[in-house]
């Protein structure tokens, strides 16, 4: 919730403290919503089930911020149900922001209810171990071929977002425009209050031209060589223990203080936060081939030897 | 329990059919009983190599659509015995190639065979991985320069991921490096790849080396494999390989410049 108010917060700020920039910026925001799962829309009923459950807890939820789950509905849902829905919810604390189904044809109703509409997704925790189990094509590379749609298209739209960043990213770093059209949905929980373990995800086959592996939310550790025309991604640090030859590219979501570290590096591109930089030619002899790590000093990219 | 090859390589024109003939002949001649399946329909080339063009009258499209029986479609090899050939359609498209339809067709060719060599076509897209789908093991077809090195590679992380043992989590695919038209001289001169640096970029065990051949070309044409063309290095290189697959261990040869006499350099070898 309160992550949500910081980016309003912030397109705020520059528009009165930075007159010589753009009057605003857009820029990524993750926030903590309650899923609320619902197995009917009959109103009469949900209400009496709110008041049972929620009403105790009225003062706690205060406009939280809401998903309204209807995946597991054949939902046939019209503008005014869901406007019903709406303020239903609201009485109770719960400020429904999106609903979350599989049929892309509720957008435009929600969006006329002044709601999102987001598709079920898999949890990142399990999206993860998944990714894990089968290193390769499935999740790996957005093909049209790739048989998860769902994870695929995450893992597509999360890429073709951080390709933007680094397309525009050096002329103007802080300008930059990212879209993250599921960063909500990412990190949805049903209980806000607990802290996020970030799983790390393994590696230990090799990375080959054409497959990209993504480590939502957490640190990669790739344990095999990472080939030419890979690319390996991770919202925190990557850690290679073999020779990179593809592209690493870190803080995916924009953590600055991700790094990368490499056994041998002769990599095309590296990139934290953004900030990347190629490889046309070659590195540095005193850094080609050897053990480096690879992090952001202010907004210059490092890159050291490891002793 | 029959023996699944798939002869693979993602880039086109490395060798993949030289290969599928000649190692399915030389498995034949080891006194294997072998089939060699051409997945690349419409561009049909398989039956050409093996000199056995004139011959087709049904395909594997026609068994897959049972249009035809099995023993119909096959054609046996003229040049040895425990050969045969499954051509592919030269009318239809890739389309045509059902998994369902090919894993019945190999189903029952494994009653018969002991190891079933699989053409596959050029590209990542559904012949090829039609091609490498039910595969035990992979040769992987690869030049001695950056392109098909790079293709070689992406079809490895295909093979890890796309085939049946990889998606049935089973033990993965045994992969085999074979490096074609290899000219040492060439990698003398810095204008090809080693076969060490394509062994450290694709890190994938070393099968051996097919030396760059006039042999290859003109076998091709005459419709025979090269395995047959007794004292071309090409078969020798070839017959190697066969007695490497079947768990023989031969030195590598072909890897270093020949000293050339003034014959061997006037008639080729």
């Amino acid at each position: 919730m309160s992550k949500l108010r910081l980016l309003f917060n912030s397109i705020a700020v520059h528009a009165t403290m930075s007159p010589y920039k753009s009057p605003f910026d857009i820029k990524s925001a993750s926030i903590d919503a309650l899923a609320l799962h619902l197995y009917t829309l009959d109103l009469a009923r949900l209400e009496q089930a709110f008041s049972v459950r929620l009403a105790k807890r009225a003062g706690q939820l205060l406009h939280e911020p809401t998903l309204l789950d209807l995946a597991t509905l054949e939902v046939n849902t019209s503008v005014d149900e869901l406007l019903a829905l709406r303020e239903l919810t609201a009485r109770f604390g719960l400020q429904a922001i999106s609903i979350r189904h599989p049929d892309p044809s509720l957008a435009d109703i929600a969006a006329a209810a002044g709601l999102g509409w987001m598709p079920p997704v898999i949890e990142s925790t399990r999206l993860l171990a998944a990714t894990a189990e089968a290193i390769p094509d499935a999740i790996a590379t957005p093909a049209p071929e790739a048989d998860i749609p769902a994870t695929t298209g995450e893992t597509a739209a999360v890429v073709a977002a951080t390709e933007e960043e680094v397309s525009v990213s050096t002329e103007q770093p802080a300008t930059v425009i990212e879209q993250h059209p599921i960063a909500a949905a990412e990190t949805i929980v049903d209980k806000p209050a607990l802290p996020t373990r970030h799983k790390t995800l393994i590696i230990d086959k090799p990375v080959r031209t054409g497959q990209q592996i993504y480590a939502k939310g957490g640190d990669l550790i790739v344990l095999a060589t990472i080939s030419g025309g890979a690319e390996v991604i991770a919202d925190g640090n990557i850690h290679i223990y073999a020779p990179l030859r593809g592209r690493a590219l870190a803080g995916a979501h924009g953590d600055m203080s991700a790094r990368i570290f490499v056994h041998r590096f002769e990599p095309e591109l590296i990139s934290i936060a953004g900030f990347y930089r190629t490889f046309d030619t070659e590195p540095p002899v005193s850094l080609k081939g050897h053990s480096v790590q690879v992090y952001l000093d202010a907004e210059r990219l490092v890159i050291a030897p490891l002793t | 329990m029959a023996r699944i090859i798939v002869i693979t390589s993602g880039k086109g024109g490395v060798g993949k059919t030289t290969t599928s003939a000649s190692f399915a002949a030389g498995l034949a001649l080891r006194g294997h009983k072998t089939v060699v399946i051409d997945f690349d329909v419409g561009l049909r080339n398989l039956d050409l190599i093996m000199g056995c063009e004139r011959r087709v009258v049904y395909d594997i499209i026609n068994v897959i659509n049972n249009e035809s029986s099995l023993n119909q479609s096959l054609i046996k090899d003229k040049h040895c015995d425990n050969l045969y050939i499954l051509p592919a359609s030269q009318t239809r498209d890739k389309d045509a190639l059902t998994l369902e339809g090919v894993e019945r067709v190999i189903n029952e060719l494994a009653k018969d065979f002991e190891y079933i060599v699989c053409d596959s076509p050029a590209g990542i897209e559904k012949g090829a991985l039609t091609a490498l789908y039910f595969a035990d093991e992979a040769i992987v077809v690869t030049n001695p320069e950056v392109a098909s090195v790079r293709d070689s590679d992406r079809i490895l992380g295909l093979l890890a991921s796309k085939s049946r043992r990889a998606i049935e989590n089973l033990e993965p695919i045994r992969e085999h490096l074979l490096v074609t038209r290899y000219a040492p001289e060439r990698v003398e001169k810095g204008e090809m790849l080693s076969v060490n640096d394509v062994k450290e970029i694709l890190r994938i065990p070393f099968i051996g080396v097919v030396p760059e051949s006039q042999a290859v070309l003109q076998a091709s044409n005459s419709g025979t494999p090269v395995i047959h063309v007794n004292g071309a290095d090409a078969s020798d290189a070839y017959k190697d390989v066969v007695a490497r697959f079947l768990g023989e261990d031969r030195p590598h040869r072909f890897l270093d410049v020949q000293k050339v006499g003034l014959l061997k350099r006037l008639f080729g070898g």
